[in-house]
């Protein structure tokens, strides 16, 4: 590496705004490290992965998903990855979740949820810690930490992303919208304020994208389900009108 | 070839008990000085003195007088035992007051003689008991020379005879041969000075002046040879101290303790085969409580290293009271050593085990912080799981339902109904249903119809209306 300026942008924590796909591969670790070039994990959804320069969810440097309500919604982006993470057999771990997972959707979904471990911090020091521990360690293959709505200094978040580069574990942070207004030491940056419609703020080695439509569940919206189906004592119009049968 | 290493620990009644910060101390039974430290010999008190004499002689507030506690000795002589088999299985309490080593089959293992008593020398040191060895081919010759040579040299060119010989007649009484009191105050009337002009008299006239259990006593003093008795079981707990001698502050001042106790545990965990999943740390006072805390792991093993982290993420948590003088190591339970084949080649070759992430938050965050999903035998959503403390492999049995919230609210959320239009975060549109769950019928009894329905911002949600009191609810919220 003769030229130094090639030297500085070749390095995985250089920042480069507006870079077509093709030097993407520059991010690529070392052949022969541990994880084998290996540094995105395929999102599951075609659309997605399209728009993403690195392809997928990046291994190295965090997720970042802003959202309006504590990030209730956006569990659906992540449920393929999860199920393809179960094979690992290491911890997907919860810290600070808004309610609990409901473990038969998981299990449907193909998650192993004897892999799902929750931590419950009780103050914002904790939060931190937690997460970056979990990060640090070798044992989680993701890490979901709902930071919420407080403010986090850069530095804090700065850190996070250092342990996020230092193995392979995919780690994905949930803040409230309020934090587009801050700058983001992590790789990627998401919103969703629709069902299932993403917008890529910020990428590095790639472009901002917006309105990325997710398919709909098939199984909620287009398997009709007859045994289900209301059998005289309540009917329902499109609107949401319940009409109660004349007894 | 038989070797026997007796270690004698003469200040046991004295230092079985917690360390004093210079002042005289004097332990007595029956009235009698039998053991005293440097400050009491150098306020001119003496061995054998009646504690009149001691009272009379020392200044009682500056004075501190133990009766004797064989109990205590029992269990300083306990920890000694746990500490030694680290050197030797072949090992005995002898006379209450030292152990009785066989090392002459370990002494390549610990690489010489000389390294050894060395080990052996700054580990009773730090541990602060005074020893006076024996080394002998047989343990009542080492028992016997432990009181009369004062070091730990090896006689290397010197036979047994030839250093048995010096011992005078007068310090097998000191040594307390009690039965053979008689026998040897009627050598002694005879002249006879050292034990080796006993040995050198024929047998049949030291039979018959002084009895045939004397003659045994001899002739086992000088066997070459000594049985093996049964080897030594420790116990499957583990405990151990340290007093400081000043009073400790800060928390840091305690980590050097805690690594030295550690240690100690590591070695025996490792001579043993056998580890704890739960360790207790004991702040020690001078007066008052002691303070405890526990250390949790919720796989066995013994680390010493990891222990240490862990101990010190609790211990951050923990306020530190005033007067702590001593820490102390309690494990109650040791379990078998699982020995677990590591994978050379696999993708987890330098991964740490997954248990080690969940000792170190629970370490910091607590028992409780910490917990996965289980699952009960229930038909209501809300009751059908819980969250269990328990981090083991959980059995994956599940009944797998696609059409079900990814997250679960804990409690209902109640729905506004208005004019036949539901709202919730604004009006809510139904997809599909109803699915009809019953339940809880033997308590408070439950039948609810389920939908799926959709909010404005079209975020699928699991929702129901309680039949009995036309009340609608959100359970969850959908993928």
């Amino acid at each position: 590496m003769s030229d130094p300026l090639e030297h500085i942008i070749n390095r995985p924590d250089t920042w480069r705004g507006m870079s077509t796909g093709a030097n993407v591969f520059a991010i690529r670790t070392s052949a022969n490290s541990d994880l084998h070039g290996v540094d995105a994990l395929p999102t599951g959804f075609t659309a997605l992965n399209n728009q993403i320069a690195m392809a997928g969810w990046p291994l190295r440097g965090g997720v970042e998903v802003l959202s309006k309500d504590g990030s209730t919604d956006s569990m659906g982006l992540f449920l393929p990855t999860m199920a393809a993470l179960s094979e690992q057999h290491r911890w997907q771990a919860f810290i600070a979740p808004p309610h609990a997972p409901y473990a038969p959707l998981l299990a449907a979904r193909g998650v192993a949820t004897e892999q799902i471990l929750m931590v419950h911090p009780k103050n914002r020091e904790e939060l931190l810690w937690a997460t970056e521990q979990a990060i640090r360690s070798t044992t989680c293959s993701v890490v979901f930490s709902w930071l919420g709505a407080s403010d986090y200094r850069y530095a804090e978040l700065r850190k996070l992303q250092l342990a996020a580069t230092e193995n392979d574990t995919l780690v994905v942070l949930f803040r409230a919208m309020q934090a587009m207004e801050q700058h983001t030491p992590f790789s990627l940056r998401l919103t969703i304020d629709r069902y299932h419609t993403v917008d890529i703020l910020k990428q590095r080695g790639g472009r901002p994208a917006m309105n990325i439509r997710l398919p709909d569940e098939e199984d909620i919206i287009n398997t009709p389900q007859p045994w289900e189906i209301p059998t005289g004592k309540m009917h329902r119009t499109h609107t949401g009108q319940i009409l109660t049968p004349v007894a | 070839m038989s070797l026997w290493l007796y270690l004698r620990f003469p200040q046991l009644p004295l230092e079985c008990h917690p360390r004093q910060q210079e002042c005289p101390v004097v332990v007595i039974e029956r009235q009698r000085v039998i053991a005293l430290n440097e400050e009491a010999q150098s306020a001119g008190l003496k061995l054998g003195q009646s504690t009149a004499t001691v009272r009379a002689i020392v200044d009682t507030s500056h004075l501190q007088l133990l009766e004797r506690d064989p109990s205590q000795e029992a269990r300083a002589l306990e920890r000694l035992e746990c500490w030694a088999y680290s050197i030797t299985p072949t090992l005995e309490r002898w006379q209450n007051e030292g152990l009785q080593l066989e090392v002459g089959r370990c002494l390549k293992l610990h690489g010489g003689l000389k390294k050894l008593f060395n080990s052996i020398q700054t580990d009773l040191e730090q541990r602060g008991f005074t020893v006076r060895p024996g080394l002998a081919p047989n343990r009542s010759a080492a028992w016997l020379l432990s009181h009369w040579e004062q070091s730990f040299l090896y006689p290397s060119d010197q036979n047994l005879r030839q250093r048995l010989d010096q011992i005078p007649l007068h310090l097998l009484r000191k040594a307390q041969a009690n039965q053979f009191v008689n026998a040897i105050a009627g050598l002694e009337k005879a002249g006879i000075q050292t034990l080796g002009e006993i040995l050198s008299m024929p047998a049949s006239a030291l039979g018959r002046r002084c009895g045939s259990t004397f003659q045994k006593w001899l002739s086992a003093v000088t066997a070459t040879s000594d049985t093996v008795t049964q080897d030594f079981h420790p116990p499957h707990r583990f405990y151990d101290c340290l007093w400081f001698g000043f009073e400790i502050h800060n928390q840091i001042e305690l980590y050097p303790a805690m690594q030295q106790l550690l240690q100690a545990l590591a070695r025996f965990s490792r001579t043993t085969q056998h580890q704890p999943t739960h360790i207790e740390w004991q702040m020690l006072r001078m007066r008052g409580t002691n303070d405890l805390f526990e250390v949790r792991s919720s796989e066995a093993h013994g680390d010493a290293e990891l222990w240490f982290e862990l101990s010190r993420l609790s211990l951050e948590q923990y306020s530190l009271g005033a007067d702590i003088e001593g820490l102390a190591l309690n494990v109650h339970q040791l379990h078998a050593q699982h020995t677990t084949a590591a994978d050379l080649f696999g993708e987890a070759h330098n991964r740490e085990p997954l248990h080690n992430l969940v000792d170190r938050l629970r370490s910091r965050l607590g028992l409780q912080a910490i917990n996965q999903i289980a699952l009960r035998e229930a038909h209501l959503p809300e009751y059908s799981q819980y969250l269990s403390q328990d981090v083991a492999p959980l059995q994956p049995s599940l009944a797998k339902q696609a059409q079900r919230p990814f997250w679960l609210f804990d409690e209902p959320h109640p729905i506004r109904l208005k004019d036949n239009v539901l709202h919730w975060n604004g009006v809510l549109t139904l997809l599909l249903g109803p699915e009809r769950l019953e339940d809880n019928w033997w308590q408070k009894p439950a039948s609810r119809d389920y939908y799926i329905a959709q909010t404005q911002t079209g975020q699928p949600i699991w929702i129901f209306e309680d039949r009995y009191s036309k009340q609608w609810y959100v359970q969850g919220i959908l993928p």
